[in-house]
């Protein structure tokens, strides 16, 4: 089911109303009900993969948790008679046996997602290097649940959390589903924490009108950059990406920009939609951008741009890649062998190439996604060596670099950068992707622009009010980031519900759906 | 512990295996077009060109004579024209919409047109089946041939081939 | 907390107006392309009908209720659009059935080609017109092709709102009524262009399958039935027009004549009746053949309308005077408008 769907739309007004109906303690009853009656919507084919990874995380973590309690109550049995360096290997010990339990979920949940979203992408590439006959291997047609990359990676943290002793072991199968299949999330996060999470989804909540009104504002943001400004920049981008090599030069930039507002408008209009339906429940969920256009590096852009996808490669990937015993005895030889200043930086290099070759392919099944996530690296290690230069010139220009125009300057420069890297998720083809950016410096057709642009499927008009959503999108993130506008609308009721009306209709009239648009997915539908 | 360790592991890789089986997408029911006197793709062939359907009708129209004459039909409903463009050996008719126009039946009208195999009117009616095997419908006084959404269609009378007509299949 | 009920509540009532000023605006009015008018003009004009036409584009164009009661005071109305398909026409007739009973019915056959959802624009064009009942909610459910959803026909503002951006004056002054543009849903045309001998040498291209869609041969029968049911009789038509993009092929004409001879069903074919109509390609046709001008339908509603009276007995309601009078008024239109349209070819 569509978030731009008629049918998520009553969904979610049946929801909203059988949640503050029912008695307060089925109201967690029920967001499992309603989470699974939209998986559901997707093919109840998919059920019995969300149902693997939740009866699986589910006993694990007792197992885990049963290992852990065994533990403490043989050490606290045993206390007076083991010494120091007895309780310390047995602890050690104890945690093997926990660390092969996790490991065991975390195989089969990673496995399941590995097989079914990437058989296909090493068959075709064993394909292309290897000879197996005639037709080759056959690439099997293998079914991607909805949402899978995300609920498994929600869960697998929740399984991390439970080794590490962050969060509590859910005793109840009912409610750790409830965790995994949160309908809202489940499409395209935030990747929750179970720590944040779960003591919100199982808590009664009463009707709260001001929680309720921020809620439903948020979603209609959300239909806002979605409808009215994502999916009308899309017509133009379907045009230019039929036949990219027809749209070379001035184009390739213009779809950089394109694409740079369209994923941002798509992306986080579906955050916006999904944060709010929580709201409206009463349940808060992590914030998953924070205004990343405003980012001045490459660092900082992925600190604010799918801020949860970041953090649980950071948490789950690099901190403990770049921690682990092998890493150690790297980072020593490393350091032994090509001098402490090298030394050092080779195992957390090491393990920064890994974390973006994983969120690359996380991203999808192909070789433009795992380029994309090691250009990203490679950019962000680049900064990081010449950190020193930056600092000598900052410290011989500091009215320069402390000038609004000079972090202007930086904005727009990151900005420009990460639309270039990003373009690989369009063009989808590395060496088209390279080709095309060249012909950026080697065509110079920027002349035509001026026509051509009207025709890629939007007028004047279709432009006009892409410009103007940006603009409006642009205020209020800046009005945002001193004060919520829904908090500084709140006691003025007449206003409130005058812009709200005025977004509504602005939705409802220049929204680019219906019959004549095509009903887009959001971009991370396919996770 | 080991063999716990190998337990979970087994059924990890059972129930792997179970996902991977179930994952199998379903194959298209298109297979029952695949049994008897099916073909992948027909042609017409006229003069060195040779015609299919689907394809852009701007090349072919191109290589082709001039035709003796052209009419369209405007189906302001489906937003689309078809054209019928007559030539003394076939009708060539094409589904035009914008900018796109594709060849969308061809209807022979004498020998100089032959298909892919090499049939042509007056053919014999056992060379067709020669050809093409046995057809995937029969009807009174013709034979007709499935691939995918195109019909091939000989017009059969007194055991010769007196008309053909290759044309796609809409819904 | 009241002063803030209240606010909602006027806010939600000033929502509410607004969006259905709204949705009369953004509605199409049809003037340039006027078949989307014509069914939502019969509610005006219901009532008092002897025949009553169904079918599609080949009826409106074919049959002119200003003539067949001037010449034969035979009182009707053309229940027809733009490709109607069959079970448009049979929801239609339901839906007429609660408004009056006509004498007969007669339905244009070509439809019957049709077995399946067709096109969402003349899906419109046919149910938008039509008001709320639970006919319209079948015919709706019945057509609606796979990109459309019912809740943009109950919401209609939901289909039409990207024309917003391209409104005209027509759609502010024809916002909340508009003047018919049919004649007793005759839409008339004045123009000419002629068919060519070459466009009538042709025919129609060979078909895959010739065999009638059960769906809409079911759709018959449920016509033939309700007709039965409410006394009144069905007439199977084939309009004069046959032109190569709209062919009625052999196959066809066969089943037709043969389930009109297994239920008792008069069907008239008057493609070989055009020399005995009377009608001349080089004059009747605006549009090369496809459909009749004004003068190949006057042409064609006199043959038809002494079948009507002589084999079909409907009767001459001319010495009617209530039904006179407005009749007299309806043919005055027409003449009028014929007369004002020839006028303005000439130009």
């Amino acid at each position: 089911m569509l978030f731009t769907s008629y049918g998520f739309i009553a969904f979610l007004a049946l929801v909203f109303l059988a949640y503050y109906l029912v008695p307060k303690r089925w109201q967690w009853g029920l967001l499992l009900a309603a989470s699974y009656a939209f998986y559901c919507f997707a093919g109840w084919e998919c059920l019995i993969f969300i149902l693997v990874t939740t009866l699986s995380a589910y006993g694990i973590a007792r197992a885990m948790g049963y290992a852990a309690a065994k533990e403490e109550a043989y050490l606290a049995l045993h206390r007076e008679e083991m010494e120091k360096d007895a309780r310390k290997k047995y602890r050690a010990a104890e945690k093997k046996k926990r660390f092969r339990i996790l490991l065991a979920g975390l195989v089969l949940n990673f496995g399941v997602l590995a097989v079914l979203k990437y058989t296909g992408f090493v068959v075709f590439n064993l394909n292309s290097w290897f000879s197996f006959g005639e037709n080759g291997l056959a690439i099997p047609d293998l079914l991607l649940p909805m949402g899978i990359s995300f609920y498994t990676f929600q869960t697998m943290g929740y399984l991390i959390d439970v080794y590490r002793g962050k969060t509590t072991v859910e005793k109840n199968p009912a409610r750790l589903a409830l965790f995994v299949s949160f309908f809202p999330q489940l499409v395209q996060g935030p990747i929750s924490r179970h720590s944040d999470l779960a003591s919100q989804l199982y808590t009664p909540h009463s009707f709260d009108r001001r929680g309720f009104t921020f809620g439903v504002q948020r979603i209609l943001w959300g239909y806002f950059k979605k409808l009215v400004i994502a999916d009308r920049v899309l017509i133009a981008m379907r045009t230019l990406l039929d036949e990219p090599e027809q749209y070379r030069g001035a184009y390739v930039a213009l779809l950089i920009l394109l694409y740079s507002i369209q994923i941002y408008a798509d992306f986080t209009g579906g955050i916006d939609i999904t944060i709010g339906v929580a709201e409206a429940l009463g349940i808060r969920l992590t914030e998953n951008f924070e205004r990343p256009f405003s980012s001045r590096s490459t660092k900082e852009y992925w600190r604010r741009w799918h801020i949860t996808m970041g953090t649980w490669f950071t948490d789950y990937v690099f901190y403990p890649v770049s921690v682990c015993k092998p890493m150690m005895k790297l980072s020593k030889w490393s350091r032994k062998t090509l001098g402490n200043n090298v030394g050092k930086r080779v195992p957390v290099y090491l393990a920064t190439v890994l974390t973006w070759f994983l969120t690359g392919l996380w991203h999808g099944a192909g070789w433009n996604f795992i380029v994309w996530g090691l250009l990203n690296c490679l950019v962000i290690l680049i900064s990081q060596e010449l950190e020193p230069i930056y600092a000598r010139f900052h410290g011989r220009f500091p009215r320069l670099t402390s000038s609004w125009g000079y972090g202007k300057f930086m904005a727009i420069r990151t900005f420009l950068l990460m639309g270039l890297i990003r373009s690989l998720d369009c063009y989808r083809d590395v060496g088209t992707t390279f080709r095309l950016w060249g012909s950026m410096v080697t065509t110079w057709n920027w002349g035509e622009l001026g026509e051509g642009i009207f025709s890629l499927g939007l007028n004047a008009v279709d432009f006009l009010i892409v410009l103007g959503g940006c603009g409006v999108v642009a205020i209020v993130s800046s009005l945002s980031a001193k004060r919520s506008v829904r908090e500084r609308l709140y006691d003025r009721p007449v206003l409130s519900w005058t812009l709200c009306g005025v977004l509504f209709l602005t939705i409802l009239l220049l929204g680019a759906y219906g019959i004549g648009y095509d009903a887009s997915q959001f971009i991370y539908n396919q996770f | 512990m080991k063999k716990t360790a190998k337990r979970i592991l087994a059924m990890i890789l059972m129930l792997l295996l179970a996902m991977s089986v179930m994952a199998c997408g379903k194959k298209e029911s298109g297979d029952e077009n695949e049994t008897k006197g099916t073909q992948k793709g027909f042609a017409i062939q006229i003069d060195g060109v040779t015609i299919r359907l689907g394809e852009q009708a701007e090349k072919t129209l191109t290589a082709l004579r001039t035709p003796l004459s052209q009419n369209e039909l405007f189906d302001c409903g489906a937003g689309n024209s078809r054209m019928l463009y007559r030539y003394a050996s076939f009708d060539l008719y094409t589904m035009k919409s914008g900018e796109t126009e594709v060849i969308d039946q061809i209807e022979v009208k004498d020998d100089f047109c032959e298909t892919e195999k090499g049939l042509c009117i007056g053919a014999e009616e056992s060379a067709v089946v020669a050809a093409y095997g046995e057809a995937t419908r029969k009807g009174e006084g013709s034979l007709t041939y499935v691939s995918g959404n195109q019909e091939l269609t000989f017009d059969v009378e007194n055991g010769q081939v007196v008309g053909i007509g290759l044309l796609r299949v809409t819904q | 907390m009241k002063k803030r009920i209240l606010i909602a509540v006027c806010a939600l009532l000033a929502m509410a107006i607004l969006l259905g000023l709204l949705q009369a605006l953004l509605m199409p009015k049809y003037r340039t392309n006027p078949e989307g008018a014509l069914i939502g003009e019969y509610y005006a004009e219901s009532g008092g009908h002897d025949v009553i036409f169904v079918g599609d584009c080949e009826v409106y164009e074919s049959f002119i209720p200003a003539v067949l009661w001037k010449e034969y005071g035979i009182s009707s109305y053309v229940r027809g659009s733009a490709q109607q398909l069959v079970w448009q026409s049979y929801y239609l007739l339901e839906e007429t059935f609660r408004y009056e009973k006509p004498r007969a019915v007669v339905f244009n056959v070509l439809s019957l080609k049709y077995g399946t959802p067709q096109s969402e624009a003349f899906n419109r064009m046919t149910l938008d017109g039509m008001k709320w009942s639970t006919s319209k909610v079948s015919a709706i459910l019945a057509s609606m092709t796979e990109e459309e959803s019912f809740v943009e026909y109950v919401f209609p503002l939901l289909r039409f709102h990207s024309r917003i951006t391209s409104l005209t004056a027509d759609d502010f002054r024809y916002a909340f009524s508009a003047p018919a543009v049919s004649l007793c849903g005759y839409l008339m045309q004045t123009g000419v262009k002629p068919m060519s001998e070459e466009l009538a040498s042709l025919e129609g291209p060979r078909l895959s399958d010739y065999t009638l869609p059960k769906t809409a041969m079911d759709y018959l029968e449920k016509m033939r039935v309700l007709c039965e049911e409410n006394g009144c009789e069905l007439i199977l038509v084939k309009s004069p027009t046959n032109s190569w993009g709209y062919w009625w092929y052999d196959q066809w004409e066969e089943q037709i004549v043969e389930y009109a001879a297994n239920h008792g069903l008069t069907y008239y074919n008057l493609i070989p009746l055009c020399e005995e109509i009377g009608i001349d390609w080089s004059k009747d046709t605006y549009d090369e053949g496809v459909h009749l001008n004004v003068y190949g339908a006057e042409k064609t509603s006199r043959y038809f309308g002494k079948l009507l009276t002589e084999q079909h007995g409907i009767l001459d309601r001319r010495n009617e005077s209530a039904l006179a009078s407005r009749w007299t008024e309806r043919v005055t239109a027409y003449e009028t408008q014929k007369k004002i349209m020839e006028e303005g070819n000439e130009r």
